[in-house]
């Protein structure tokens, strides 16, 4: 049964909807398919990436934005090359000490990793295992968090659910660097259950008392996890219907067991790569499920599902999720080619609702609907007119004015056409265009190439993805 | 053309020599083979054209600043340029693909012109250049002798035909527009305005400007620049320089009293300082600024160098007591000699009375520093025991003081920090040596042992503190400690680069970022530097030594790489090359000095030195 935009969510076949996508007659395997997948996977395209995608082909796209020939090709290489580089930058970032320009150094791996949808993943388990610098304080421990969460991004959940759950930024920012059996402390048990693996409703308040029981012992101390046998409840707990466990470890692993666990990853994956809302029910995150389960919990498998599914390439998700800030920012970066001052493009994320290392809360950011209020609409708009402004933004090197001949573009109506297909996913109404066009005619730029781009940013239309 | 144009003062740079117009020409008119330079008259020696016609006789009284260039020939054929394009330095910068991709826009626009860029620059100034910016037009002017009125019409007419045939061949209208004032033709292109007056070449951004000087040029009765006050006793390119061994090559003057007015909200002409940093260096320059009725420039060549000049008539009261601190009682604060210290970065020694400065803030600052430095009083007071900081720490030590740098060196192999920093010391001479070396003694403990608690809360690493006898005076020092849990695998935290120690040194403390450093001046007798006598009567002097600079700045290439690459965007390879480019340009510079000087002319003096040829 084929999936159309009007198609509503409770009437499209679950079996169907993650099923492989095939190109077909109908739905040809075309520029708007790759721009879609480079959202989503990834943090946009150039027109280099775009012809590369549309040369693979739907299935080796994705290998490319998974970092899948990774093991064997040309590919392996750059990776080789692009984490020496990181490397070093993280090395001389570290020995500053400047959480700001830690967020420097991760826009640069948004900006130009090999494996962008490793850089995506990782951006989802920052929000999703959300840690704030502003309580950690310790730039170091932010970057050996972050560096966990990669490492595992599209690895085994129930390992980085174990890692995260010793992490010293984690336990800081929970306040459980300390947890002695005469007071347990209930917080990292809570956060565990209710945001990082099983969601509300699927633990009592007993189950969060007797999980931090097993966690007592667990400490942080000069900055690294030390267990302290001494502090640790020996006595019997009883956890989620199951008792006699042993260890903090044991008892992680019975939260990972719960049936609810694999539903509540998979439905987070889901609202993050397809669609804001609606929620997914169980019934429609079934096939999923079961690819995390038979994958022995490898995210990379769903992940690549999810991107090669009938309901991602079928266009049916096409403009159900807004951008958030770190997409919008970078997929204007990155679909002109651009470089830019990446210190100051990490400060100019903060007014629009999104400073790396900077979640609001434990609960991480809210996404969605609540990216967009009259204050970051305006910071969007700003974004665009900082960004073109600033004398170290280049295109491919050069000017825009340049970069713009050499797509092939001369004059700024196909230039506003350039943009829209490039950056706005959802089409325009005649009616907005004719406004675009005398926004643009409006504008007293020095070289007037820079004004489509800012009269589109303050299109609505452009917060989707 | 002189009609009314709307230029932006702020597109002053517009109105670059017109040669430059040539660069923006595309290669369709390479076929143009006629050129310039085969009919050009020889170059005449420089100021001997004759007809001696004063410049600023042209220039409206209204102007507000006024500056004289030297003939490009001047620049061209100095010695150092021989030696300069020899230097591997700079043969690697003219290689950069920056400068190869801006050498090809050269290349096309001569052959464009059909005269090599060199040649058009010689004919265009051979008389000099002549910049005015005016206030009441709010225009630029550059007016420019050339060699002769034919040249000069023959360069215009191919620069205007190249650029119509340009805008023909892309289909474009003509670019230029072109209109007549008292018998003078002129012409526009884009934002630039230019003509000829006999072999005068003037360009501008305003035409009203334009106009006044026409008008000038044509009736003498006009009042003109050379009725200005402020301009009394401007000292042209023409004025002997520095001992008569060097060669003037700019000339500015400018009307402060105007500028002040123009710019009445800018800070400089508040005599009040933004911060304490502020005050600290530029204190006593701030009440010059705000008094003197104009400001003097100069750039002069050396036959291996380069000295610079700003100054501005001085007069006493206009310190008062409020910058005393700065200037000292009737002017007579100076720098302390540079000391001698082997391989140092530089020094910068300074008259500044910090007691005298902490204790006016109220008069110096608005509410906002005051309100921080109260806090910062309190929080000092405490770190000193209760001392008074302003009055009894600072007050301790004479106004004479400097801060010296040094490059540290890591052994090879050893562990050193991913960052390398130089070490400071800050050396000052007690007033009751007796009493304050163990007040400072106990404080330093005190501060390491603060360090330490506050360290311990953050896991930073701890400090180890020493004491040893240097000639026979106590010389105390902190040292970080590795954690031995700890790998450090990409090197030692910033931290390491600090071992803060406290020496004396007969009746003087020295601080130091450094025990190394510290030790350096304690073991040692001193001696003055050989800037010493450069230094005499300067009221703050600095000294840099380029090469040790550039030591430091190798030592953390990748750093700077990294900075450069968050910071502008680089890939790692245009990184590379604009942190070698940085480092070539270094290489081609042996020390430097900037001296502040009040008496009768406040006077800041920057002298750059050359590497031998």
């Amino acid at each position: 049964m084929p999936i159309d935009a009007k198609t509503t969510l409770a009437e499209i076949d679950p079996a169907f909807a993650w099923q492989k996508w095939s190109p077909a007659d109908q739905e040809p395997w075309d520029e708007q398919r790759v721009r879609l997948l480079y959202r989503r996977g990834a943090f946009g395209a150039g027109p280099k990436e775009i012809a590369r995608g549309l040369k693979e082909g739907p299935e080796q796209c994705i290998a490319t934005l998974l970092g899948e020939e990774s093991q064997s090709t040309e590919l392996a290489r750059q990776v080789e090359v692009f984490e020496k580089e990181s490397g070093a930058i993280a090395a001389a970032v570290r020995a500053g000490g400047d959480i700001d320009r830690l967020a420097a150094w991760w826009l640069h791996r948004m900006l130009h990793s090999p494996q962008p949808t490793l850089e995506k993943m990782t951006l989802f388990w920052h929000g999703h295992f959300a840690t704030g610098a502003d309580k950690v304080v310790d730039s170091e421990l932010m970057y050996e968090q972050n560096r966990w969460l990669r490492q595992h991004a599209l690895g085994d959940f129930r390992a980085m659910v174990h890692g995260i759950s010793k992490d010293a930024a984690m336990l800081l920012y929970l306040d459980s660097a300390t947890n002695r059996k005469a007071h347990p402390n209930e917080n990292y048990a809570r956060e565990l259950m209710e945001l990082f693996c099983l969601g509300e409703g699927n633990y009592t308040e007993k189950d969060v008392q007797e999980l931090a029981r097993c966690f007592t012992g667990w400490e942080i101390r000069r900055k690294l996890f030390r267990f302290n046998e001494y502090q640790h409840d020996e006595g019997v707990k009883t956890l989620l219907g199951r008792s006699e466990i042993e260890s903090g470890e044991s008892a992680i692993d019975v939260v990972l067991a719960q049936e609810a666990m694999p539903y509540f990853v998979v439905g987070k994956l889901v609202k993050f790569f397809v669609m804001d809302e609606p929620q997914a029910s169980r019934q429609f995150l079934e096939p999923l499920v079961k690819t995390f389960i038979a994958s022995d919990y490898s995210i990379r498998h769903v992940v690549h599902q999810i991107l090669l599914s009938n309901l991602m390439l079928s266009l049916w998700s096409v403009g159900r999720k807004v951008r958030s800030p770190v997409e919008y920012a970078l997929e204007i970066v990155r679909s002109m080619e651009a470089t830019a001052n990446l210190d100051r493009l990490a400060k100019m994320l903060r007014p629009l609702g999104q400073a790396l290392f900077y979640p609001p809360n434990v609960k991480g950011w809210d996404g969605g609907r609540a990216w967009i209020n009259s204050s970051t609409l305006i910071g969007r708009s700003n974004f665009v007119v900082d960004l073109l402004g600033d004398t170290n933004t280049r295109f491919a090197g050069g000017s825009l004015e340049n970069w713009i001949r050499a797509q092939g573009i001369d004059s700024k109506e196909a230039w506003m056409e350039w943009l829209t297909k490039s950056l706005v996913a959802v089409p325009i109404p005649d009616i907005e265009r004719d406004a675009l066009q005398k926004g643009m005619a409006g504008r007293t730029n020095a070289n007037g190439w820079t004004a489509p781009l800012i009269s589109l940013s303050q299109n609505p239309r452009i917060h989707l993805s | 053309m002189f009609g009314p144009a709307k230029f932006s003062f702020g597109h002053v740079f517009a109105i670059a020599a017109p040669w430059l117009l040539g660069c923006l020409l595309l290669p369709n008119h390479l076929r143009a083979q006629e050129t310039l330079a085969n009919e050009a008259p020889k170059v005449s020696q420089v100021g001997a054209t004759g007809d001696r016609i004063d410049p600023r006789s042209w220039m409206p009284e209204t102007s507000v600043l006024y500056a004289e260039i030297a003939p490009a020939g001047l620049w061209l054929d100095h010695p150092m340029r021989g030696w300069l394009t020899s230097t591997d330095a700079f043969k690697t910068i003219w290689r950069s693909p920056e400068v190869l991709k801006a050498r090809g826009g050269i290349f096309v626009a001569e052959l464009a012109i059909g005269m090599k860029l060199e040649d058009i620059a010689r004919e265009l100034s051979e008389g000099g250049a002549y910049i005015v910016i005016d206030k009441r037009t709010d225009g630029m002017a550059l007016l420019t002798k050339t060699s002769s009125a034919a040249w000069l019409k023959k360069y215009l007419d191919k620069l205007l035909e190249v650029a119509r045939s340009d805008a023909k061949s892309k289909g474009q209208p003509d670019p230029v527009k072109s209109a007549e004032y008292r018998g003078v033709q002129g012409y526009q292109f884009q934002n630039v305005i230019f003509g000829s007056i006999d072999e005068w070449l003037l360009v501008t951004n305003r035409s009203p400007l334009a106009q006044a000087i026409i008008d000038r040029q044509q009736d003498a009765s006009i009042p003109n620049l050379l009725d200005a006050r402020w301009l009394d006793g401007f000292q042209g390119i023409n004025a002997s320089g520095e001992s008569g061994s060097t060669t003037r090559v700019i000339a500015v003057q400018t009307d402060l009293e105007q500028i002040r007015q123009l710019d009445r909200g800018n800070d400089l002409f508040k005599d009040q300082a933004k911060d304490f940093g502020a005050e600290l260096i530029l204190g006593g320059v701030l009440s010059v600024l705000r008094h003197a009725p104009s400001a003097s420039g100069s750039i002069e060549f050396r036959e291996n160098g380069v000295t610079g000049e700003l100054s501005a008539p001085t007069d006493p009261a206009w310190f008062g007591k409020s910058r005393e601190h700065f200037v000292g009682p009737n002017q007579s604060g100076r720098a302390p000699a540079p000391l001698l210290v082997a391989n140092s970065i530089g020094t910068l020694s300074a008259y500044r009375n910090l007691s005298e400065m902490w204790l006016r803030a109220g008069d110096l600052f608005d509410q906002n520093v005051n309100d921080q430095l109260a806090q910062a009083d309190n929080t000092l007071t405490t770190l000193f025991s209760g001392k008074d900081f302003g009055t009894d720490i600072l007050g301790a030590i004479e106004p004479e003081v400097q801060v010296i740098a040094v490059p540290q060196t890591f052994a090879d192999g050893a562990l050193s920090p991913s960052v390398k920093l130089p070490s400071f010391a800050l050396v000052a001479r007690l007033k009751k040596p007796e009493v304050m070396q163990k007040e400072l003694k106990r404080t330093f403990q005190s501060f390491l042992g603060f360090l330490n608690v506050v360290g311990a809360m953050e896991g930073q690493p701890q400090i180890d503190q020493n004491m040893d006898l240097v000639n026979g005076q106590p010389l105390f020092w902190g040292e970080y400690v590795p954690d031995s849990e700890r790998k450090y695998e990409n090197g030692l935290p910033i931290q390491f680069n600090f071992s803060p120690a406290i020496a004396f040194v007969g009746d003087h403390v020295v601080l130091a970022s450094h025990v190394a450093l510290a030790r350096q001046l304690a073991e040692k007798p001193w001696t003055s530097s050989s800037a010493a006598s450069t230094s005499s009567d300067a009221n703050s002097f600095l000294n840099i030594d380029f090469q040790a600079l550039r030591q430091v700045l190798e030592s953390n290439e990748n750093a700077l790489i990294t900075q450069n690459m968050l910071e502008k965007g680089h890939s790692k390879e245009e990184a590379t090359k604009e942190v070698g480019m940085l480092m070539s340009i270094l290489s081609l510079l042996k020390e430097g000095s900037l001296r502040l000087s009040f008496d009768d002319r406040t006077k800041l003096e920057l002298r750059i030195d050359a590497m031998e040829p």
